[in-house]
């Protein structure tokens, strides 16, 4: 309840001052559709990075997907921060990759320092996970949504 | 204001989380949860899922061996092999072919290398373990590609072969 009140007003937020640029973590705030995510970020100490200058891409996998992993691992992984932290930062990779600079069969290098590969079809997917919104600008990087959570070696 | 108030409130609740359960902590690093944060897994999953031995793969007073066979080692795989076996209809058999990669006790690698040694499994047979060859060989066909993740409760080898029971 405090959290859906919350969002409204994130929400409101973000339509009341468009001129104010949102970053990263903002948006995903305000989409109320990345609440896992958010909160493993928060859990993991890495807002202040992704609110950070950056810019970072971020692959932001829907709470939907977190959902999917196995009964347990969202709990696990909120009580196993570095294993939490290596897997988000796999998600992340420095610098502004909008998705018509991607590639099929690129490897590109995430902060975690493990590659995810890209594969550009009928659809985008990195690691096997597709592509499902592309290209939402922050201020500082760009946002694609993916429909499964992608895991480091 | 209003949106930093906010994030800063589900930081406390995401934290509160592993303080106030320091003792829990422990309890996720069990085989399924190992399994869960392994890429390229999921079709074992699925499958131990389907047939209830993902749960039984929580016991917190029992230790396991895991043989893990990857999701390309399924798929390598002949597909009516492949999809008979997730058939609802053939419950009973795959769950045979997931008891014969489970075995009660924990088997580490130093057991394995330098030796060839037999592993009962939990569906009463045999696997062959060729620790005199690297990688570990087992049943002279499916290599051990990623030894020893240990969790709470066991161990998990990630294979490159399904292993069929004769």
């Amino acid at each position: 309840m405090i959290r859906k009140t919350a969002l409204s007003l994130a929400a409101a937020a973000f339509v009341a001052t468009p001129a104010l640029a949102d970053d990263i973590v903002d948006i995903a705030v305000a989409a109320g559709s990345f609440n896992t995510l958010v909160a493993a970020v928060q859990a993991a100490g890495l807002v202040e990075t992704l609110k950070g200058e950056g810019p970072f891409t971020v692959f932001a996998p829907t709470d939907e997907a977190f959902a999917a992993l196995p009964a347990g691992t969202v709990e696990g992984l909120l009580n196993d921060i570095p294993t939490l932290t290596a897997i988000l930062t796999y998600h992340v990779i420095p610098g502004a990759v909008m998705s018509g600079d991607l590639t099929d069969g690129m490897m590109a290098a995430t902060v975690n320092g493990q590659s995810v590969t890209i594969g550009v079809g009928e659809t985008v997917t990195v690691d096997g996970a597709t592509v499902i919104a592309a290209d939402i600008e922050a201020s500082n990087g760009v946002i694609h949504v993916i429909d499964a959570v992608i895991l480091p070696q | 204001m209003h949106r930093r108030h906010f994030l800063g409130g589900i930081a406390t609740l995401a934290a509160a989380g592993p303080l106030a359960t320091p003792a829990l902590a422990h309890h996720w690093t069990d085989i399924p949860y190992r399994l869960g944060v392994t890429p390229g897994l999921r079709i074992l999953v699925a499958g131990l899922q389907a047939t209830g031995q993902f749960e039984a793969l929580k016991a917190r007073d029992r230790r396991f061996t895991l043989f893990a066979p990857t999701d390309e080692a399924f798929r390598r795989l002949p597909a009516r092999t492949l999809n008979s076996l997730f058939e609802p209809a053939n419950r009973a058999r795959l769950e045979a072919v997931l008891a014969y990669h489970i075995a009660n006790g924990a088997v580490d690698s130093s057991q394995i290398v330098g030796r060839r040694v037999n592993i009962r499994m939990s569906d009463g047979n045999n696997v062959q373990a060729d620790g005199t060859r690297t990688p570990v060989l087992l049943n002279r066909s499916a290599r051990v590609i990623a030894a020893d993740s240990e969790g709470r409760n066991g161990i998990i080898h990630v294979i490159d072969a399904v292993l069929m029971p004769s």
